[in-house]
């Protein structure tokens, strides 16, 4: 008798939901409204998204495309960000109204939907996996436009930033910060052609997971560092941050070992101290140097033209003698965002760490 | 006659138990709907609550409630529910409290399934590639489990055990693999995102196909919870009471692994529910699986459903639910432990 009773009582709790979930398959599905104050963009996955035409406010997702809106000057419309793009302290010195920002989430905890809806985005940005997770589907449903943006290589960095310049009103900076990218890189060339390929510096990048880790040809690292005339050593790498034996490290030999911004560790204990790396031709030289941390110039965004301009000077300082860094990435930071690399903190240029 | 009576009236004493159980999650579902990032005022919640499914998408207050909260709602009642009711079932039929319900590999299957989905996807594009393929490697390691454990001439349930491990261990190493050649940029985050589980994909479509699967399983095992009664005395005694033990074994973990692999399919890896909500059960309402099973079944729902109200509205941020699970349950878990002092193991 008694176990009838439970059991009725689960049928009537398991029969509510299957009605419920029965009414939903007659639910409609949005026509989306056509009026003559949208347009129609087409995003980095080829899709046609109708979005308004003037978009005020904007929600980005994850960090490399907080910082894209930022390159084209559109971060008093940021209504919602990834979560760390509210601390960190270029977008806090460029723009200190970010911290009062909804964090929204990030790649690697999700996209919390309700509260992106509740931001009331005109326009949301999304990461092309996005589609997997069915973001892009919910957001849809709530009829809100959404953009996938793939920065990966250099010329989709260029695409992703001339397509938020479109769709935030702000060509004009997106072209000039574009072209300056492109005029930096066409410099660099010109002052390196003369220098052959066997003297080409070889270097090593030390990744995220320690100085022991570096990155293949796959990330937009290693296309930073044959922009400044390097070779990477580790170019055969694949799949992203990858462990690199000792033994390999050695076998390589680099000319340079640069720090990524990603890596913790410190060269002096990890080189200096070991005494089978203590050998290598980089740290016999003293060729150890940090990739300066502000700006997150090894993202694909057009701010990472400084780091490859950087990296340049750093590799072959004989070619690039009249160039004042400072100086010139002041004025970078000055023209593109209105304060300068050095009152944003950076005095890490020296590639000697902070 | 004594005797009889005590039974009965101990058994009159769980019903309530039960009945007290599905009105806490009834409550639990209830306090949801009012909970989230989007600010609905409650009275306007409550006007919301009748309209036509034709007019969700009439404004975005209706979109928002009918079309995020309330398809994540019932996600996350059926995922506990699921995962907690495998828990009880594999508890059972495993003889040993230490067991998960992802004993015989099923979770990482399903993780491996699930990452072959997120990589493929470049390649062909099929909706719900990713659940698919998680459903159907999570169902296929409970297979090989199966498989391995019947060639091999041991004690079954030992037997099973182990195969499972040596399932769950290969299929983590493909996974490794997979994400070791993975990607960066897109598909290893998605990949690293996708197994450390949450609810936050939940739509009607997902709903609708898990519950499909999960509701003939679910009464099956409870209809049959009686059986893991005599399961859980040994093969030889179940034996020598005329119940042939593989059958039922097989049909009971066939089960269990069918809703473990639905609830990892679309929600990912979460962990500690079908570990602790058992134990949970098994204190309040005692060892006997006709009434453990459907109470770890109602507690894992409303605990599932409680903790996805904090990752989804405590920042506004999303919370990774295992986490949750984690840091709250496993002190609750303690608690009940101290103050049932390990009454539920006979």
């Amino acid at each position: 008798m008694v176990k009838l009773k439970w059991q009725k009582w689960l049928l009537l709790f398991f029969c509510i939901f299957l009605s419920l979930c029965l009414f939903t398959g007659c639910a409609q599905t949005q026509t989306g409204q056509t009026s003559a104050d949208t347009r129609t963009v087409t995003d980095q996955a080829g899709r046609e998204v109708v979005i308004p035409a003037e978009v005020n406010r904007i929600v980005t997702t994850w960090r490399p495309c907080t910082f894209l809106v930022f390159a084209v000057g559109g971060q008093e419309k940021l209504v919602g960000v990834d979560n760390g793009s509210t601390t960190a302290p270029f977008t806090v010195g460029v723009y200190p109204e970010i911290k009062n920002v909804t964090k929204v989430g990030d790649k690697k905890s999700g996209i919390n939907v309700e509260a992106v809806v509740a931001t009331k985005p005109d326009v949301v940005c999304v990461w092309a996996e996005a589609s997997k997770g069915g973001i892009i589907e919910q957001l849809e449903t709530q009829g809100i436009p959404t953009l996938v943006i793939i920065p990966e290589s250099a010329e989709e960095m260029k695409e992703a930033t001339l397509l938020l310049g479109e769709v935030l009103g702000r060509t004009e900076q997106a072209k000039k910060i574009i072209d300056y990218y492109d005029n930096t890189i066409a410099m660099i060339k010109e002052r390196l052609k003369d220098v052959p390929e066997s003297e080409r510096k070889r270097v090593y990048l030390a990744g995220a997971y320690g100085i022991l880790s570096s990155c293949g040809s796959d990330f937009y690292q290693h296309y930073l560092i044959e922009q400044a005339g390097g070779i990477n050593v580790a170019a055969e790498l694949k799949g992203g941050w990858q462990s690199v034996s000792p033994e390999q490290l050695v076998a390589w030999d680099p000319d340079v070992i640069i720090a990524d911004p990603y890596c913790t560790e410190s060269m002096e204990d990890a080189l200096k101290m070991d005494p089978a790396l203590k050998a290598l031709k980089a740290v016999k030289n003293n060729q150890l140097y940090s990739f300066p941390k502000i700006g997150q110039w090894s993202f694909p965004i057009p701010q990472s033209a400084m780091g490859i301009l950087w990296l340049s000077k750093t590799l072959y300082p004989e070619h690039f003698e009249d160039l004042d860094i400072e100086k010139e990435v002041n004025n970078y930071y000055k023209e593109f965002f209105g304060v300068s690399y050095t009152e944003l903190g950076g005095s890490d240029l020296d590639g000697r760490g902070i | 006659m004594g005797e009889e009576s005590s039974r009965f009236k101990g058994s009159n004493k769980v019903a309530l138990k039960i009945i007290l159980a599905v009105a806490v999650l009834i409550c639990a579902v209830v306090i949801s709907f009012f909970i989230g990032r989007y600010r609905i005022e409650p009275m306007r919640l409550v006007q919301l609550l009748t309209t036509a499914p034709s007019n969700w998408l009439a404004s975005s207050e209706t979109s928002v409630f009918y079309y995020i909260r309330l398809p994540r709602i019932i996600l996350a009642v059926l995922v506990g529910a699921a995962l907690s009711t495998a828990g009880a079932l594999f508890q059972g039929v495993f003889r040993n409290p230490l067991v998960s319900p992802d004993i015989l590999g099923v979770s990482a299957g399903c993780c491996l399934g699930a990452a072959l989905g997120i990589v493929l996807s470049r390649y062909i594009s099929i909706p719900y590639l990713v659940q698919i393929l998680a459903f159907i490697f999570g169902i296929l390691a409970m297979i090989l489990s199966y498989s391995i454990a019947s060639i091999s001439r041991g004690e079954p349930v030992v037997m099973l055990i182990l195969a499972g491990m040596i399932v769950g261990s290969f299929a983590n190493a493909a996974l490794s693999f997979i994400k070791f050649t993975a990607d960066p940029y897109e598909e290893l985050p998605a990949i690293v995102f996708w197994i450390m589980g949450g609810l936050y994909r939940a739509n009607w479509y997902m709903v609708l196909n898990i519950l499909v699967i999960l509701i003939p399983s679910m009464l099956l095992i409870i209809l049959l919870s009686w059986k893991v009664n005599v399961l859980s005395l040994g093969d030889e005694e179940a034996s020598s009471l005329g119940i042939n033990t593989r059958c039922f074994r097989l049909v009971l973990l066939g089960f269990g692994t069918l809703i473990v692999a639905s609830c990892v399919s679309v929600s990912g890896s979460i962990g500690w529910v079908g570990l602790v909500i058992p134990h949970a059960a098994r204190i309040i309402v005692g060892p006997d699986h006709k009434y453990s099973i459907p109470m770890s079944m109602l507690i894992g729902g409303a605990f599932v459903v409680l903790m996805d109200n904090i990752a989804r509205s405590l920042i506004s941020a999303e919370i990774p639910i295992s986490i949750l699970t984690a840091a709250i349950g496993t002190p609750f878990f303690a608690y009940l432990l101290i103050k049932g002092r390990g009454s539920a193991w006979r």
